[in-house]
């Protein structure tokens, strides 16, 4: 019995050494990969998993345009992350919003905790417009709100509101579903 | 080249037939196979870069969301693809991410090299690496490696077609030449027939035929010159023989006259007589030597054995000894000698003899005096056999194991070489000694034995220790690896299936290994690290081996203590049960308790279940244990009876041990009566692996059982072989649906699938479903939504002291309607982790 221990106790220890190798934000890592760092090269990468509709974009070549509401700390990481990106032959631009009006244009619209106040209300005005809401707030998807970042584990995981997706005229790729913890139909 | 020049001429035209054929079928057939085996690599690179296309698309998102598990996931599909020995998934770092190894498989992972995407045969496998590409960006790298099975397979079975294709041409060749080399043949074979019929019938007035005009009718006349020749002389010599006869019959006859009087003592002597010449050929024997190696008389002996010392004698080397000492002392008294009958059993014979010497001192023949002192022999060896041999399987005992050990031990010291010993024991054997029956099992053991003989070298030493506990002991090894090697082939030996008695069976065996020096300077440590080592390989799992390590001991010792204060913990009343509520799904009710065990070690707390209840299965301990649990849990329920609470039956989880034990119904029979409790509210959980451990034992234990009138459960549902067609046979009434499947039921669509599958096939089967773990609303409102009986778990309450359930059972009497335990829950607990929507 002692023996199996020892064994079990093996692979916790070899599991362990495998996390602490793997890139991503765990807590060990929290000193050189910030939370928001991590968020921000999520919501790059959704817009390679995401198709907007045609009429989503003013022309063939305009920008994907990034939106955060009220965040310079967000705005600065995601500017970081997009710097000379382009996804699909569309460069890549981050654009600071403060109002749902502005943020009429965007592809991606990040609703960071501090601003979920108003998230309610700014994903009724989006409501039908092919803006991909994405936040970080508990109930967000509740809400309306199409994609939530959930900290699980200290890992960042997702949700995702397929339902509220598909009325906005987004769709999302099965793969980028298939990674969310959570998905609503 | 000799050899063929002495080939008749039919067979040389036949050779050169068939070697052009074998030559053209190999020039045409050797070209095709190196196309085909190149045609298909360039196949097999070609799948296998499009099942790496197929894995980086799906594993894209897992790798930029970062998500382990999904990446695993896509990983998993390649359990499909046997020839896929590992894959692994990096990140754009060359992080190590996800990877898959296929089961039994050992792989090294190489990082990916800068410039990905390369596709290349390695000795034993092919490897591919490729991007990961998302919108252009690369952000990882699938590392993907296959086997050459195919390609192995594709050359042997080319092999077979090139096989067939020359058996095909080579007989064509063989029918081919046998036809046309006639008319070269015939007339020189007709001259070699005349030649012999000459020969052989003596007679030279016989002439060849003359057909052709060629160089072979040159040859059959210059024959027949010769024999005219011949016929002539011979005529004159055979007259002079004739004379010579005459004269050897006459001189014969007075010599046998002058033996006479002497044969009559010799032949009717009771002691075997004989004499023989230097060479061994017998000059002489009587009818009591010829009977004692059963021939009828001595005429018949002397035909059949033209030579004693080579014929009789079974030990070259003795009999060289004593023609050395015959020759130099001139007498051998009393010398015992292994000797041959005539259906070659072996004897053992007494002898005495000396040399006789001519005038000159040669030795002309040897006599002597020869006695049967086989029955004597034969209970000495019997004797010797006893003391370091196993009556029933022929290997040695454990004594004769110590002295080879010992012998092995010494001599290796001197050598600088390593000795294994291994401890072997068969798994499981004691169920099939319990279900198959002893005679059964000393078959089984007499073919183990045989096995074994057969796995090891000369050299290595096999012995039975006890029951089906082996030793083997090899000696003079180089190296560790040389012991691992030898255990391999232990382990592949006993791999076939066994037939005993027209039964098919597979039997394993666990073994621990202990190397001397490193393991111990002594037999009887050696033996013991060795035995602690398989008591290890036994725990990992069966039917493999382990080496000893030092801390080996440590567990071992550590193991007894453990046992040592299980034994005591009874008598101290440390161990004691908790209760778990098990809730109707319908009307929130609590419809019964499984018991749960729980041990309050003095020094070390709460010791947990799985740790002590193996300990107590492996050592014996389960019995008393097992039957004080039923008896504490039968007397607590009436106890809840007693006191006017309501009535709800208690579940209480049975050991196979306890099951296999053969008085197990009578404990439970003396359990209920002493405690007064009706058997209905006793229930009985088993693992499936418990009921079909031995179906023929427990089905009719369970059929009494449920004629008693207890309840019968199946525990850990899903875990084990699920086999339906067993749980239509077996008498159960409750199905319990495994934790694992319930804890992922609203996350893991299989998971999911499963457990709805299971409630419904027990409805179809009439069974009672209880799903255990469960501890959150989510899974609660599936389990509800998918119509499962009742429930088990922290969501409805945590195992409990005793006294706590009757408070429960008591406020669920006074008040069954207003009763809401996902209510009360609900307020209790912050449940409810995941979303519910």
């Amino acid at each position: 019995m002692q023996c199996r221990r020892r064994i079990r106790m093996c692979w916790s220890v070899l599991g362990t050494v495998l996390l602490l190798l793997l890139p991503g934000p765990p807590l060990s890592c929290a000193q050189t990969v910030s939370e928001y760092q991590v968020k921000a090269a999520y919501v790059y990468n959704f817009s390679k998993f995401v198709e907007w509709p045609a009429q989503a974009f003013a022309s063939p070549v305009a920008p994907i345009r990034l939106c955060v509401l009220k965040e310079q700390a967000f705005e600065s990481e995601l500017n970081q992350v997009v710097k000379g990106k382009t996804v699909g032959g569309r460069a890549v631009t981050v654009v600071p919003v403060q109002t749902a009006e502005q943020s009429l244009g965007c592809q991606i619209l990040f609703i960071a905790s501090s601003q979920d106040r108003q998230s309610r209300q700014i994903i009724d005005t989006l409501r039908n417009t092919s803006v991909l809401t994405v936040g970080e707030s508990e109930g967000f998807l509740e809400r309306g709100g199409i994609i939530n970042f959930v900290l699980q584990d200290d890992r960042v995981q997702l949700q995702v509101n397929h339902k509220a997706a598909t009325q906005a005229g987004l769709h999302i790729s099965s793969r980028l579903l298939s990674v969310a913890k959570l998905v609503i139909e | 080249m000799k050899a063929i020049r002495d080939w008749s001429i039919r067979h040389k035209l036949t050779g050169l037939f068939m070697a052009m054929a074998w030559i053209s079928t190999v020039a045409i057939s050797l070209p095709l196979g190196i196309f085909d085996y190149w045609g298909t690599r360039t196949t097999m690179a070609r799948d296998l870069e499009v099942l790496a296309d197929v894995l980086a698309r799906n594993s894209t998102a897992a790798i930029t969301f970062r998500d382990a598990d999904a990446a695993r996931d896509v990983l998993q599909a390649l359990r499909a693809e046997p020839s896929i020995t590992a894959a692994c998934v990096y990140t754009e770092d060359g992080e190590p991410f996800a990877k898959y190894v296929r089961q039994g498989e050992k792989s090294s992972f190489v990082p990916p090299p800068a410039q990905a995407q390369t596709t290349r045969f390695e000795r034993d496998r092919l490897v591919r690496f490729r991007r990961i590409v998302l919108s252009g960006e690369t952000v990882g790298t699938i590392y993907i490696e296959s086997d050459l099975q195919r390609l192995d397979n594709r050359f042997k079975e080319g092999r077979l077609v090139f096989l067939a294709a020359l058996l095909v041409t080579m007989s064509l060749a063989f029918f081919l030449a046998s036809r046309f080399q006639r008319p070269i043949s015939r007339p020189l074979v007709n001259l070699v027939q005349t030649a012999k019929a000459v020969s052989i019938a003596a007679d030279y007035s016989v002439r060849a035929n003359l057909q052709n005009r060629d160089e072979f009718g040159l040859l059959v006349s210059a024959f027949n010159e010769m024999l005219d020749q011949i016929e002539k002389r011979d005529r004159e010599l055979r007259q002079y023989r004739e004379h010579l006869e005459e004269q050897v019959t006459a001189r014969t006859a007075e010599l046998s006259q002058a033996e006479e009087k002497y044969r009559a003592i010799f032949e009717d002597a009771v002691v075997g007589i004989f004499q023989i010449t230097p060479e061994g050929r017998p000059l002489n024997i009587n009818r009591a030597l010829a009977q004692m190696h059963g021939y009828d008389s001595p005429e018949q002996f002397l035909a059949e054995v033209p030579n004693m010392a080579d014929q009789l004698f079974v030990n070259r080397e003795r009999t060289k000894e004593l023609k050395r000492r015959l020759d130099a002392e001139g007498v051998v008294r009393s010398a015992e000698l292994e000797v041959y009958d005539k259906d070659r059993t072996k004897k053992w014979a007494l002898v005495n003899m000396r040399a006789v010497r001519d005038a000159d001192g040669n030795i002309v023949l040897y006599e002597g005096t020869v006695e049967d002192i086989t029955d004597r022999k034969v209970a000495e060896a019997r004797v010797q056999f006893l003391a370091y041999y196993d009556a029933l399987t022929g290997l040695h005992n454990r004594t004769f194991l110590r002295q080879v050990l010992a012998k092995a031990l010494a001599s290796t010291r001197r050598q600088d070489q390593k000795v294994a010993v291994l401890f072997l024991d068969l798994d499981r054997f004691k169920i099939i000694n319990d279900s198959l029956g002893h005679t059964f099992g000393d078959l089984l053991l007499q073919q183990v034995a045989e096995r074994l003989k057969r796995c090891v070298r000369e050299e290595d030493t096999v012995a039975r220790v006890g029951g089906d506990e082996f030793l083997i002991v090899l000696a003079a090894l180089k190296s560790v690896t040389e012991a691992t090697i030898a255990v391999n082939r232990i382990l592949n030996g006993m791999a076939a299936e066994f037939l005993v008695e027209d039964q098919r069976l597979n039997v394993t065996c666990s073994i621990g290994i202990s190397i001397f020096p490193e393991h111990g300077m002594d037999g009887e440590t050696l033996i013991k690290n060795a035995d602690a080592a398989m008591y290890c390989a036994k725990e990992k799992g069966r039917n493999t081996f382990q080496f000893f390590t030092e801390d080996m001991n440590i567990q071992v010792v550590e193991r007894l203590t453990l046992e040592n204060s299980l034994r005591l913990a009874l008598e101290r009343k440390e161990l004691f049960l908790v209760y778990q509520p098990q809730m109707e799904i319908a009307s929130g009710m609590i419809v019964g308790v499984e018991a749960l065990l729980r041990w309050q070690h003095p020094e070390r707390g709460l010791v947990s279940p799985d740790k002590f209840i193996r300990l107590a299965e492996s050592s014996g301990l389960i019995m008393p244990i097992g039957e004080w649990v039923l008896r504490k849990a039968c007397s607590q329920v009436r106890e809840w009876h007693d006191q006017g609470l309501l009535a709800v039956p208690v579940a209480v989880n049975v050991s196979a041990v306890q099951f296999r034990q053969g008085d197990f119904l009578t404990v439970i029979k003396k359990v209920l009566s002493e405690t007064g409790l009706s058997p209905e509210y006793l229930e009985l959980e088993l693992t499936e692996s418990t009921l079909l451990s031995n179906v023929n034992v427990i089905f009719p234990m369970l059929e009494e059982l449920r004629t008693m009138g207890l309840k019968l459960a199946i525990d850990d549902f899903g875990t084990g072989y699920s086999s339906l067609s067993y749980l239509r046979q077996f008498p159960v009434s409750k199905l319990k649906i495994d934790r694992s499947f319930v804890q992922d039921v609203v996350l893991n669509s299989d998971d999911a699938a499963i457990t709805a599958a299971i409630i419904s096939m027990a409805k179809g089967l009439n069974l009672k479903v209880i799903a255990e773990g469960v501890e959150t609303a989510a899974q609660m409102s599936f389990l509800r939504a998918h119509h499962c009986d009742q429930i088990q778990g922290y969501y409805f309450s945590k195992p409990l002291m005793a006294d706590d359930v009757a408070k429960k059972l008591a406020e669920q009497s006074a008040s069954p309607f207003l009763y809401n335990p996902e209510k009360l829950n609900r307020l209790t607990q912050k449940a409810t982790p995941v979303g519910v929507l």
